[in-house]
């Protein structure tokens, strides 16, 4: 069942969200660095170390989950001299593909610049919609001009696929999904957790230490689905599809709208193993 | 003192019956169909559990206990917890760090626990027999919670408003204490850390956050260990007392 999704030759079509599984913890506590995955998806790296928003972080939800993390790391200098050899030992085949974030055009490109001259960088996809940071990478996410010219801008320094992470809480994705297309993307990732919060009972404001926060889980996954579909009518770009996936009839549907890879996310903390499961389901 | 965690040996959940759900006061005591020798890891350690047909999207971290006559954990009924009380459960784990137990001697560990952190001590109870505790309680009905502690000497009972602190500092002056073991809400395990660091008495310290996957991927359990925010699931539960008072 080998695909390709945005010039990258993948085993099948699964693979995990950013930020939503950790290869070396895996490989120390499960004895697998990416179980069923046939590419793994780094969690973000952005120029400077950041220590991430002030907890609480996370917060319930009947159908999924709110989290409001803030891309701490390490920093993309440290990330690349040492955290991504590390990982690439651990994954021998496994393609790796280098989520970069930043509060900048010059933030993305210092660190897209850095991923281009590492062999263990397979390909790069630019979260352009985190909505749990105070500016920067949903601002930019949110403008197709600013989406078109950050493309642009990076595609000038790397020759690796180039995936785009979009978000649905946005007037229209599929002029967020041209304009990327225009700036020399080769494939779209659909979608990043939604805009969304929760409130703190005893105080009646806003439940997150770091303000803004995201819902993933099942209760995005018609969002997902409508993503898909709006950027594939939209443009002739490749599409890994994300949100709420937990089945193998979840994935089919993803692909029926137009992708052709989908991202695991969520359900991976409930069920590490989900995405052998789910591979085997779909032979 | 070294922390070391035990590898989780099966990749994805397992499941698990319900056998039994006992009153424990206000609380309750699951009782789980479950191998100890198989289910368990070090006193300290915990499950990410979830009831398959409950409301919960995700797993909860407990601490599973090591009883007499099997495996359980506790709940309490009133609360979205509740739900864990069964029918089947699929359980991950077992994960994080738990207690370095080479240190422990009866004469000179004191143990502090207060809340569902008790849960975390009937595992060094039973390898030590007559080891002091210092107790916490939220509420007078949670008080058969003790029950479960055979073996301990408890040198305090402390029921909210009163704190674990008090009777730990007069503990402490005594110079009798080597090594604190402590369990509880994070502001708790500071405290105590605070204390014994003043004492220079060593501390292994189970903290308590909350998680979405307990396996270090969602980054959401992070409390402050040295000085930084740090995963609670991968640097802890169990973590060195100094580290805490950086």
């Amino acid at each position: 069942m080998s695909i390709t999704v945005g010039r990258l030759s993948l085993a099948h079509p699964l693979l995990n969200a950013s930020g939503t599984w950790d290869a070396i913890e895996a490989h120390r506590l499960f004895g697998e660095a990416t179980p069923g995955f046939a590419a793994l998806v780094t969690k973000t790296v952005t120029p400077e170390p950041r220590p991430g928003n002030v907890p609480p972080r996370l917060a319930s939800s009947r159908q999924g989950l709110l989290n409001s993390i803030g891309l701490p790391g390490p920093g993309c200098d440290v990330f690349v001299e040492s955290l991504l050899p590390r990982v690439a030992r651990l994954l021998e085949n496994t393609p790796i593909i280098c989520s970069v974030g930043g509060f900048s055009v010059d933030d993305f490109v210092r660190t897209v610049a850095l991923l281009d001259g590492h062999s263990d960088c397979d390909a790069i996809e630019l979260n352009v919609s985190c909505p749990n940071v105070e500016s920067g990478c949903a601002s930019i996410g949110g403008d197709a001009g600013e989406t078109e010219r950050l493309t642009r801008a990076v595609r000038a320094v790397t020759a690796k696929p180039l995936f785009v992470k979009l978000s649905a809480s946005v007037v229209d994705i599929a002029a967020i999904a041209a304009a990327a297309e225009a700036g020399g993307a080769d494939a779209l990732v659909c979608i990043n957790t939604v805009k969304a919060t929760a409130i703190d009972r005893r105080t009646g404001k806003n439940w997150f230490g770091g303000g803004g926060g995201g819902l993933s889980g099942a209760a995005i996954k018609p969002v997902a689905v409508h993503a898909v579909l709006a950027c594939r009518e939209a443009t002739g770009l490749d599409i890994v599809g994300v949100g709420g996936v937990e089945s193998a009839d979840d994935v089919r549907d993803l692909l029926a709208a137009g992708a052709q890879a989908v991202a695991l996310g969520t359900a991976l903390f409930r069920d590490p193993s989900l995405a052998r499961k789910i591979a085997a389901a779909l032979v | 003192m070294s922390i070391t965690a035990e590898p989780a040996t099966r990749l994805g959940p397992f499941s698990a019956r319900v056998t039994a759900v006992e009153p424990l006061g206000g609380l309750a005591l699951v009782r789980l169909g479950l191998d100890p020798r198989t289910a368990l890891g070090q006193p300290g350690q915990f499950h990410m559990l979830r009831n398959v047909s409950g409301h919960d999207y995700l797993a909860r971290p407990i601490g599973l206990i090591e009883l007499a006559d099997g495996v359980g954990f506790v709940v309490d009924p009133s609360s979205a917890a509740g739900e864990l009380a069964g029918p089947t459960l699929e359980l991950l784990g077992p994960l994080g760090t738990g207690f370095d137990l080479s240190p422990v001697r009866a004469e000179s560990t004191l143990l502090v626990a207060a809340g569902f952190g008790l849960t975390a001590m009937p595992g060094v109870a039973r390898r030590h027999e007559h080891i002091p505790l210092i107790a916490g309680l939220r509420q007078t009905d949670h008080v058969p919670l003790l029950g479960l502690l055979e073996g301990v000497t408890i040198v305090a009972k402390m029921i909210a408003p009163e704190l674990v602190t008090a009777p730990l500092e007069v503990a402490l002056a005594t110079g009798q204490y080597t090594q604190v073991l402590a369990a509880g809400p994070s502001g708790l395990g500071v405290a105590v850390a605070k204390i014994c660091a003043e004492h220079q008495v060593q501390s292994q310290i189970a903290l308590e956050a909350p998680m979405a996957c307990g396996f270090g991927a969602c980054y959401g359990c992070v409390v402050e260990i040295d000085g930084e925010w740090k995963r609670c699931c991968i640097e802890g539960p169990v973590v060195d007392g100094a580290r805490l008072v950086v």
